[in-house]
């Protein structure tokens, strides 16, 4: 089959845009560097709404029977929080980064189907705007980010914010299945000569098993959201509360897919894990073969693995048991993946940059979240731990600790190649400090709430002892995180008004991207290196030790 | 080549969607309220018959694909006029069942069984239409349009398409239509 | 841990009274042993190797440090032992499950709960007896629990307890719970249920089977007769204001709903709504202006003048 071009191509010429600057120009671009970047700025702007309603949730729940919100606008806030985290702003954070560097990490110089790629962010952005129409059409949805039914159904959600739920999710859904298509072919079909599948750079691997996990685990929640829409708009019975197994059946579609999404949340992360964390400690990963081959055990495990949401609805032991097996086996690989970033660091030259600073964090933030998690498989814990705080404190620290602490590492690594300029190292440090110190000061103490009786979901609780006092360190840390935020803002800033001073390789990195200029040309590639490991660049510049001549480094197949 | 892929992925996709439905419907179908009754309201045999035009229609699309690399165009646009007719019967025959099933009173709204029933269809349904949509601006450019422009990958992708719109009914009608006559 | 530190203050949200809670406890306390183990170790490693590691500028420069791809026998006994841990957990975890959770078929349920939009409803099937929000259990004996719900789902959750469970419109499901010591245990609702899912809190009272038996069997009988004029005036109130509707009282044949609580006992019950002091005062504001205490809550406001509330609290205040 001849999918080898010596530079690809592309087949026909694109349609040039009539200007080639200016905010019309972006608005009509299919140039996947820039839809990057669109998607990077989107999620920064759902950030700052997203982190608002939490900081509001954190003032009311400061202190005990607090009236700052009433407890209709909490509930809104408190389901548009996760709703706005998880689809519009961890999801297109890692499709962006996806979209501006999976090509050029193959050495390709655009996406398979870049006007689906166009398409794909529009009506992800779109959605998000529907979304939040809805607090003008009626009322936001109130119901919390899975909402569970009979809750959802109209008549006990009567305003139409849950249906907005509906389309808006159905809308970034198309999205992102758009643009996983994209990653996948991209991925099968533009890779640079000489790069087999075993050469691609870990960030390629995940991107790419990630976009099948998005492949299979969005249809779903399509079924269930669009089952959903036909229940509250047509009266149709799926999921009502007369219906036997209606409950339970939202609750398995769901998490068929709500599983899923988490692992889609965090192996693009993962992935920039893996290319920062061997740059700056200038030494190439540690063992590449395991690190891939344990994200397919996690992607086919994923499936495996949704009833854990559900151990407390009563589904018999033999369910529960087979659960709890399949959920602690997938801890292995995601453990596996720690053994080998803690292993590159060992006998390396570790330099202590803001990304490298949020790849630590991630280490050990992402990993707390992980073991709280791994409490989960075991049932009689999630018995007494599940619904409470417990759980608010492990997904934020998954969440946050693991998907938001790596895309930050990610964007002070990539930051100057997509701009052309170095983002402050100052101001990094100080977002950092306030971040993370604010980030453990608010969720570390929640497991402890939740130990303590506190459920999940409530805009006030009982002034029971400790409560108040560990509910203000709490909310005490979310300010810190807002300082942290604002830095980071304050550093993009000032960082855009300099000059072009950063050079196409800032950090003396290993992986295509960095031989374009930054920022890239509109064609980002006219030339590049031969591809013989996993490192051209490596090789490039330091041809005695290259990799491929190195008999330690298993290179898998040829092509 | 690529275009081919894309389908075949993006076809594997949509597939998992009407797993996803078929689930729902054989899940709700394991309780009473299903209601035996409504299941007995279809009539295999006519949506048999207006299947069979389904099918055939899958054979004429790969007749229409073989020709179009073998460069015969006008066999290519009889065939794929032979396909749009085909599942146009189709689409007609589902309309009057689903006439039929409202002058006997099954409606998405009166229980699980016709919720999930008019759900599974009507989204088959949508997707193809929209095959036969493709199919028409397939024909149309075929005829009108410069046809050395029009690479194989793209015939391709349509029959993968057709195909798949294909099996998916033949799942469900096997679920909807024939199981609940063995259990 | 700061946990661990916690679990030695004798902390009342840490209290466990059930077989089934020591058996969280025990299993909690091993997994946070190997989690620390685990914690520690690969963070000892790798603080060691950023400190060990670290770029200095006054080295000899001799380039870029020696690339070590990987090695297949680390990662090899770390995967082993990854999938022994795992085990281990595994089938002790499994050993529990099954421990805490033997069937209950053939059991007839000896309390049947059912959550409603914000309270408890709790029918003891032996007597009959139906209350809301203060939920009795006799010590020392292993009580069969049935749950479901009125409306959408909700949880049942009292720590000291062990264990939660949810609640279903349209399937019951089960807990056996035997408490080990009397005492007046706090709860709350776990499932997310609409606004008022924060005040939706439980009461458990266990007591000895003496008491318990005694109080059950109050329960069961009809209300008391009003005991004053105002009392009196108070229950013409309620019948004629379609309160009885929505509540129930054994004994008033106008009041047969079961929308609201059973108020045939309501005033031997420490709480109202679930979360505040059963006092006349609270009543009052509670029937005179409904959304003030609980936003969100189904009870109408009804639009009585102070004669009648006064009565209607008067005739409430004598349900013992």
């Amino acid at each position: 089959m001849n999918r080898r071009a010596l530079i690809p191509e592309p087949e026909y010429n694109l349609p040039t845009p009539n200007t080639t600057t200016g905010v019309l120009q972006w608005i009509g671009t299919i140039d996947h560097k820039q839809i990057g970047i669109m998607y990077l700025l989107m999620a920064f702007l759902f950030f700052i709404v997203g982190g608002l309603e939490a900081m509001m949730m954190r003032i009311q729940l400061a202190q005990p029977g607090m009236h700052f919100l009433s407890p209709h606008t909490y509930n809104e806030f408190f389901t548009m929080h996760g709703t706005t985290m998880i689809f519009f702003v961890l999801m297109p954070t890692l499709i962006g980064l996806m979209t501006y560097f999976l090509p050029m990490m193959i050495g390709a110089n655009e996406m398979a189907f870049p006007r689906l790629n166009a398409l794909s962010f529009w009506v992800t952005l779109f959605g998000g705007f529907l979304l939040y129409f809805s607090f003008l059409a009626g009322g936001a949805p109130k119901v919390g980010w899975f909402s569970y039914a009979p809750l959802s159904e109209s008549n006990f959600a009567a305003s139409a914010g849950s249906s907005y739920y509906a389309v808006s999710l159905l809308l970034a859904g198309i999205g992102s299945v758009g643009a996983a298509l994209n990653f996948v072919v991209t991925t099968v079909w533009y890779r640079a000569p000489g790069m087999s599948m075993l050469k691609v750079p870990l960030f390629v691997w995940m991107s790419f098993i990630n976009s099948f996990l998005i492949l299979v685990a969005f249809p779903p929640l399509n079924a269930g959201l669009a089952m959903l829409l036909l229940d509250r708009l047509l009266g149709a019975h799926f999921f009502a509360g007369t219906t036997i197994g209606g409950a339970m059946l939202w609750q398995h579609i769901f998490w068929t897919f709500g599983h899923p999404e988490v692992y889609i949340l965090i192996l693009p992360a993962f992935g920039v894990i893996s290319e920062v964390i061997p740059v700056f400690s200038r030494s190439p990963i540690f063992g590449y073969e395991f690190l891939a081959g344990s994200t397919v055990a996690i992607a086919l495990l994923s499936f495996l693995v949704w009833v854990h949401h559900m151990f407390a609805t009563g589904l018999g032991n033999t369910f529960n048991s087979f659960f709890l097996a399949s959920s602690m086996l997938i801890g292995v690989p995601t453990g596996i993946k720690v053994f080998n970033w803690v292993g590159t660091l060992y006998k390396g030259r570790i330099h202590y940059t803001t990304a490298m600073l949020f790849c630590i964090a991630f280490l050990v933030d992402f990993v707390i979240g992980g073991l709280s998690g791994i409490a989960f498989a075991i049932v009689p814990i999630d018995w007494m731990l599940t619904d409470s705080y417990f759980v608010v404190a492990h997904l934020h620290y998954v969440f946050l600790g693991g998907t938001l602490f790596a895309s930050w590492a990610g964007i002070y690594y990539w930051f100057p190649k997509m701009t052309g300029r170095m983002l402050s190292e100052k101001w990094g440090k100080i977002h950092f400090w306030l971040f993370v110190v604010g980030f453990n000061m608010t969720f570390m103490i929640q497991h402890l709430l939740g130990l303590m009786g506190m459920p999940r979901r409530v805009y006030t609780y009982p002034n029971l002892p400790w409560f108040g006092t560990f509910n203000l360190i709490s909310t005490i840390g979310a300010f810190f995180m807002a300082l942290g935020f604002m830095a980071f803002a304050w550093n993009l800033w000032i960082s855009m008004r300099k000059e072009h001073d950063a050079g196409s390789d800032p950090w003396d990195a290993w992986t295509l991207e960095w031989i374009a200029t930054s920022p890239p040309q509109p064609k980002t590639f006219t030339k590049i290196p031969p591809i013989r490991s996993r490192r051209p660049l490596w090789d490039l510049k330091h041809p005695e030790k290259a990799d491929y001549k190195n008999p330690e480094v298993t290179l898998g197949g040829e092509e | 080549m690529k275009s081919k892929f894309f389908t075949q992925v993006f076809v594997a996709s949509e597939s998992v969607f009407f797993a996803a439905l078929l689930v729902s419907y054989a899940y709700l179908g394991l309780y009473k309220t299903h209601g035996p009754a409504s299941v007995q309201s279809l009539n295999a045999f006519k949506t048999g018959l207006y299947s069979i035009a389904l099918f055939s229609s899958s054979f004429t699309m790969w007749m229409a694909r073989r020709n179009f690399i073998k460069k015969n165009y006008n066999a290519v646009k009889a065939w794929l006029l032979g396909t749009i007719i085909l599942g146009s019967t189709f689409i007609f025959g589902e309309g009057s069942e689903y006439i039929e099933l409202y002058k006997d009173q099954v409606t998405m709204s009166r229980d699980t069984f016709g919720s999930a029933f008019f759900t599974i269809t009507g989204f088959h349904g949508m997707h193809v239409t929209l095959g036969l949509l493709v199919l028409c601006i397939t024909l149309g450019l075929i005829t009108f349009g410069d046809i050395e422009k029009f690479g194989i990958s793209t015939m391709e992708s349509v029959e993968v398409y057709w195909h798949f719109v294909d099996g998916v009914w033949v799942f469900v009608f096997t679920v909807i239509y024939l199981i609940p006559h063995i259990i | 841990m700061i946990s661990i530190l916690l679990l030695l203050l004798d902390y009342n949200p840490f209290q466990r009274v059930t077989p089934g809670a020591h058996d969280i406890h025990h299993l909690f306390i091993w997994f946070l042993i190997a989690a620390t183990f685990v914690f520690v170790s690969v963070f000892g490693f790798m603080t060691y190797s950023l400190i060990k590691y670290r770029y200095r500028e006054d080295e000899d420069y001799d380039g870029e440090p020696r690339q070590i791809h990987g090695n297949l026998k680390v990662e090899t006994s770390l995967t082993i032992a990854s999938f022994a841990l795992v085990g281990i957990f595994g089938y002790l975890s499994i050993h529990t499950l099954l421990k805490m959770n033997p069937s209950t078929k053939n059991h007839k349920p000896d309390i049947i709960i059912t959550g409603h939009q914000w309270w408890w409803e709790a029918k003891y099937t032996k007597t009959g007896a139906v209350t809301a929000n203060e939920i009795h259990f006799p010590v020392g004996k292993r009580m069969l629990v049935e749950f479901k719900s009125a409306d959408v789902i909700h949880d049942w959750w009292v720590p000291a307890l062990g264990q939660k469970i949810d609640m279903f419109p349209s399937k019951t499901t089960h807990m056996w719970i035997k408490i080990e010591k009397p005492g007046h245990y706090q709860g709350t609702c776990a499932e997310y249920c609409g606004a008022q899912h924060a005040h939706m809190r439980i009461h458990v009272i266990a007591q000895s089977p003496k008491k318990f038996n005694k109080w059950e069997k109050h329960e069961a009988q009809p209300a008391a007769p009003p005991s004053s004029r105002m009392a009196a005036l108070g229950d013409a109130v309620f019948s004629g204001k379609s309160c009885g509707r929505c509540h129930n009282i054994k004994g008033n044949p106008s009041a047969n709903g079961d929308v609201g609580p059973d108020l045939t006992h309501i005033a031997s019950r420490k709480t109202i709504l679930t979360f505040v002091k059963n006092t006349p005062k609270n009543l009052h504001e509670w029937i005179n202006h409904p959304q003030k205490m609980k936003e969100g809550a189904h009870m109408p406001g009804f639009k009585f003048n102070k004669k009648q509330l006064n009565a209607i609290v008067d005739y409430l205040e004598g349900l013992k």
